[in-house]
């Protein structure tokens, strides 16, 4: 009974040590990636922090922190007019978040793709699901003209979301980005 | 006594007898023509005075037994100068009642020439019985033969004469002057004595006219009268002056040849021949019927009669083709004649009947006819009976087709009667029957009905199966009658998808001009509905009429427009007028206007089984049009004097807010305007007018979602005193009318509301801090939630 035991407990010892070694090892290097990222944000290199957040989603695809990086992806590539890259990225971003604003403005981001690719049948549907997502939402403005929400993207953008009675409007960086008006 | 008749007394008286017989005589001759002699310038100046021209008498003597003779009497020249030749008499001997000659009138059979002028030009070489020459027997002649004239007479001219046709009773039919009258007597071809008769009717050269009369023989049996009448402008010289008030003429001239042949008894033929000189369809029925008929009409009469009574035995009818064979009876009483003509059979060629009626070309099959004349001189009552074999008509004009027509029609002075015709109009059978009266007062009935899918406007697409069947009567002013439109199944089976029934409808001010022709072109027709089996109209109408509707129907799919239909529904009127365009069937344009007066929205939601808490007397307009594919909708509607609610929600909504009128809204008038346009419903100017509340909305529906602005204001006391509201009115010190505009959108189940700006939020911001009013807007929000809103809704 005894060697039984001690068999069991040389046997789970090292399998504990290696399983909590192992996991410290790999989360360590996304929050790296991402703090690695966000200080080339900060310092303006886009470039690089869009480097850092496409290893990340590379190395690191199941951490919580790949959904930021997805939309960073998405960002980065509609800055470079790559429109069909950012579109991928941005309809990833959709299915897997579950945040309301930055799933808004991905929305916005893939109406704006549709948009410049032309795609007139994704447009009537991506501005009937931000009318249905607008149309979903009581609201009752007594003494403002509208409730506003502010966010900032993995990029540094920022945004802001003005919700009035019949429209929906979205500023990046201060300058409108999309609007839609209900019927 | 017996002394005078001694044979020397005897002897004496006897010489002086005899001495006397012959002398006085002679002396009384001697001093007659002494007389003559001596006034032989004055006897010639008279006849030049007379003649108008100079006469020149070689010698005169004057007989007992000869009377007057002339020798040598030459008149030369005539008063005409178109007559040159002088006359020769070489002889003339008159007796001296005679002398009236120039004066005298005379009767021809019932001609009577009343004071003639005659001009003489003649040679009187040979012999010939003048004296009672219009007294045709011999015996006459005889007895009166010591009054003849000898003399040969080629030629008699009336320049001028007045010349009466008489009636047998003596009395006039009527009166005609006649003109260039040349009446010659001589030899005819037979060998019998001959009178010919020509002239023309004053004023009208061109109207000529010719008698000829055979006044004898050699053979007693071949003795006749023929009566020649050939008149070049017969229309206009003869008919128009004396039946140009009861007869419809052409304005064309016929040309009339009619032959009288009177033999010798009591049996008389008669042929004849009236003609246009240029014959000319005209563009009027009875015009062209004329036409057609004149142009080779032709007659053959046989009969007898005598006095009163004439019998036509054979009476033969050749126009237009056909040719006509019947008899007849004419009467005389006074002034008063009959006529009683029938003609029994005849048949109208194709081609013939072509030229009658252009527009209605007769492709096959036959036409009989009948005519029959009667009535009298004052009134012709003509008689037709046609009698339709399997025909086939072309109406080019209309496109209609006319096929296996099988009928009987009888036209008549009065009325046209139809009695049964069957045909295929475009291959729907038709049965008319009917009578007209003077054509303006008809009654036709008529009876057409189809196969289902026979009609191709009623089949738009498969398997639509629709039948047609009308019968209905007209009565010159007024369509009544049934229609009937049912649509079967599918082919073949009997079972009825649907129908729809038209029951005892009217048409007014419709005038009949040609049945075959558009029959409602232009006209308005009046329709009443009282049958409806589409079950969703007959729940929504009590009563339901049409009137002053117009269909414009031709060969081709056209505008079918419907200009007013008139219902009752729940004690309101309802009007509806429309228009259908089937120009390009299968796809329908259509609009219809429509307006519903002081009905009960309570009853006529009851009709459709509904129920919404609005009661009161709707008005209502609105105007549906149908574009291809695009259905919009115009209209307005007002409910006076009203109610709406209670209703749960209401009540829900009530009890939140605490103004009391929400309950149930008492309103003097709510109104508005709807269109809708695709799906897209706008609700402008909403007002509900009420002593407790007036509301204003402007609201934009758009599928699920809307936007708009709501307009309310309550008075303050309407508001309940325990109501967290009414503490606020109390604290921001209002006390008149509270006022809300709001803004919303979304939808009704989830709204967004934005209170905008009004007197009463002006007076909240000022008096309440920014922590109260956030509280506030936290139960403003609370109670305006989907719950609230979504109740207002209903």
């Amino acid at each position: 009974m005894k060697k039984v035991l001690l068999l069991i407990f040389c046997t789970l010892i090292p399998s504990l040590y290696w399983g909590i070694t192992s996991l410290h090892a790999e989360q360590q290097p996304a929050r790296e990636r991402i703090a690695q990222a966000e200080r080339y944000v900060t310092e303006g290199e886009i470039d690089f922090a869009f480097m850092e957040f496409r290893a990340l989603l590379e190395e690191h695809p199941e951490d919580p922190s790949a959904r930021e990086a997805t939309f960073a992806i998405g960002e980065y590539y509609f800055k470079q007019h790559s429109v069909r890259e950012a579109k991928g990225a941005f309809e990833k971003f959709s299915e897997e978040s579950t945040e309301e604003i930055p799933k808004l403005i991905a929305t916005a981001y893939l109406l704006q793709c549709a948009r410049l690719s032309e795609d007139t049948s994704s447009v009537q549907a991506l501005e009937s699901h931000l009318k249905e997502i607008l149309s979903s939402k009581k609201i009752f403005l007594a003494f403002e003209e509208n409730h506003t929400q502010k966010w900032n993207s993995p990029l540094g953008n920022h945004f802001e979301v003005r919700e009035f009675v019949d429209r929906m409007e979205i500023l990046l960086n201060d300058v409108p980005f999309c609007s839609v008006s209900l019927p | 006594m017996m002394s005078l008749f001694a044979p020397s007394a005897f002897r004496k008286w006897f010489i002086a007898g005899v001495i006397l017989f012959f002398v006085c005589p002679l002396l009384f001759s001697l001093t007659v023509n002494r007389w003559f002699a001596q006034n032989e310038a004055s006897i010639l100046a008279s006849l030049n005075e007379t003649f108008r021209t100079p006469v020149q008498i070689r010698r005169i003597h004057y007989s007992l037994l000869k009377g007057i003779l002339i020798e040598d009497f030459v008149l030369n020249g005539g008063v005409d100068p178109a007559l040159p030749s002088p006359i020769r008499v070489a002889r003339i001997s008159i007796r001296p009642s005679l002398a009236l000659f120039p004066h005298f009138g005379f009767q021809l059979g019932r001609v009577t020439f009343e004071e003639p002028t005659f001009s003489l030009r003649a040679d009187i070489s040979d012999l010939m019985k003048m004296g009672r020459f219009l007294n045709t027997s011999p015996k006459r002649d005889k007895r009166f033969g010591p009054f003849y004239l000898r003399m040969r007479l080629s030629s008699l001219t009336i320049v001028r004469g007045k010349v009466t046709l008489l009636s047998p009773s003596g009395r006039g039919i009527f009166r005609q002057e006649f003109e260039g009258i040349r009446l010659s007597l001589g030899r005819s071809w037979l060998g019998g004595e001959r009178l010919d008769f020509r002239g023309h009717i004053a004023g009208n050269p061109k109207a000529s006219f010719r008698i000829r009369v055979h006044l004898k023989n050699p053979l007693p049996e071949a003795t006749h009268v023929d009566l020649l009448f050939d008149c070049k402008q017969f229309a206009t010289a003869y008919l128009k002056p004396h039946l140009g008030n009861r007869l419809e003429l052409p304005n064309e001239d016929l040309t009339a040849t009619l032959q009288l042949r009177i033999r010798k008894g009591k049996a008389f033929v008669s042929k004849g021949k009236i003609s246009f000189q240029n014959p000319v369809e005209g563009k009027e029925f009875l015009p062209r019927l004329v036409s057609l008929i004149s142009s080779s009409f032709r007659y053959e009469v046989q009969g007898e009669g005598e006095g009163e009574r004439w019998l036509l035995k054979k009476l033969v009818l050749k126009m237009a083709g056909v040719e006509l064979k019947g008899e007849g009876e004419i009467r005389h009483a006074g002034d008063h004649s009959a006529y009683n003509i029938s003609i029994s059979s005849g048949q109208i060629s194709a081609w013939r009947f072509r030229r009658l009626l252009p527009e209605l070309r007769i492709t096959s099959g036959h036409v009989r006819l009948f005519f029959a004349l009667a009535g009298t001189v004052e009134k012709i009552s003509p008689y037709l009976d046609m009698v339709l074999e399997d025909c086939a008509f072309q109406d080019t004009k209309r496109h209609l087709s006319w096929s296996k027509v099988d009928g009987h029609i009888r036209l008549s002075r009065d009325q046209l009667v139809v009695d049964e015709v069957w045909a295929f109009l475009n291959n729907f059978p038709i049965r008319i029957r009917g009578t007209m009266t003077h054509f303006q007062h008809p009654r036709l009935l008529f009876e057409m009905s189809t196969y289902p899918g026979q009609v191709s406007i009623l089949r738009p697409k498969n398997p639509l199966n629709a039948a047609l069947r009308f019968i209905g009567n007209y009565d010159g002013k007024n369509w009544n009658g049934d229609l009937w439109v049912t649509h079967f199944l599918y082919r073949g089976q009997e079972a009825e998808k649907w129908k729809f029934a038209l029951h005892d409808f009217t048409v007014e001010d419709l005038l009949f001009h040609n049945f075959s022709s558009a029959l409602f072109e232009g006209k308005k027709l009046q329709c009443q509905l009282l049958v409806i089996r589409q079950e969703g109209l007959k729940r929504l109408f009590d009563h339901l009429s049409m009137r002053q509707a117009s269909f414009f129907i031709s060969g081709e799919p056209s505008m079918i427009r419907c200009e007013l239909l008139e219902g009752i529904s729940s004690g309101g009127k309802l009007f509806l007028q429309g228009w259908v365009d089937t120009r390009q069937f299968p796809t329908l344009s259509w609009m219809v206007t429509g307006s519903i007066a002081d009905a009960n929205m309570v009853s006529l939601f009851r009709r459709f089984e509904r129920h919404y808490p609005v009661s009161g007397r709707l008005f209502a307009e609105g105007t549906w049009t149908q574009q291809k594919k695009s259905l919009q909708f115009l209209g307005r509607f007002r409910i006076a004097e009203g109610v709406i609610g209670p209703t749960v929600p209401l009540q829900r909504f009530a009890d939140e807010t605490g103004i009391e009128p929400l309950r149930q809204i008492q309103f003097h008038e709510f109104s508005g305007h709807v269109a809708f346009h695709n799906g897209d419903l706008d609700l402008d100017n909403l007002k509900i007018l009420s002593d407790q509340a007036e509301l204003l909305a402007n609201v934009k529906v758009r599928g699920e979602g809307l936007t708009g602005m709501l307009s309310a204001k309550f008075p303050e006391a309407s508001v309940r005193k325990s109501s967290d509201l009414r503490g606020l009115l109390h604290y921001v010190g209002e006390k008149d009318w509270v006022d809300f505009d709001f803004r919303v959108a979304g939808s009704l189940g989830v709204p967004r509301i934005q209170w905008l700006s009004g007197e009463f939020k002006r007076k909240v911001e000022a008096k309440l801090s920014p922590a109260l009013r956030k509280q506030l807007a936290r139960e403003m929000e609370k109670v305006l939630s989907a719950k609230g809103v979504s109740g207002t809704s209903e």
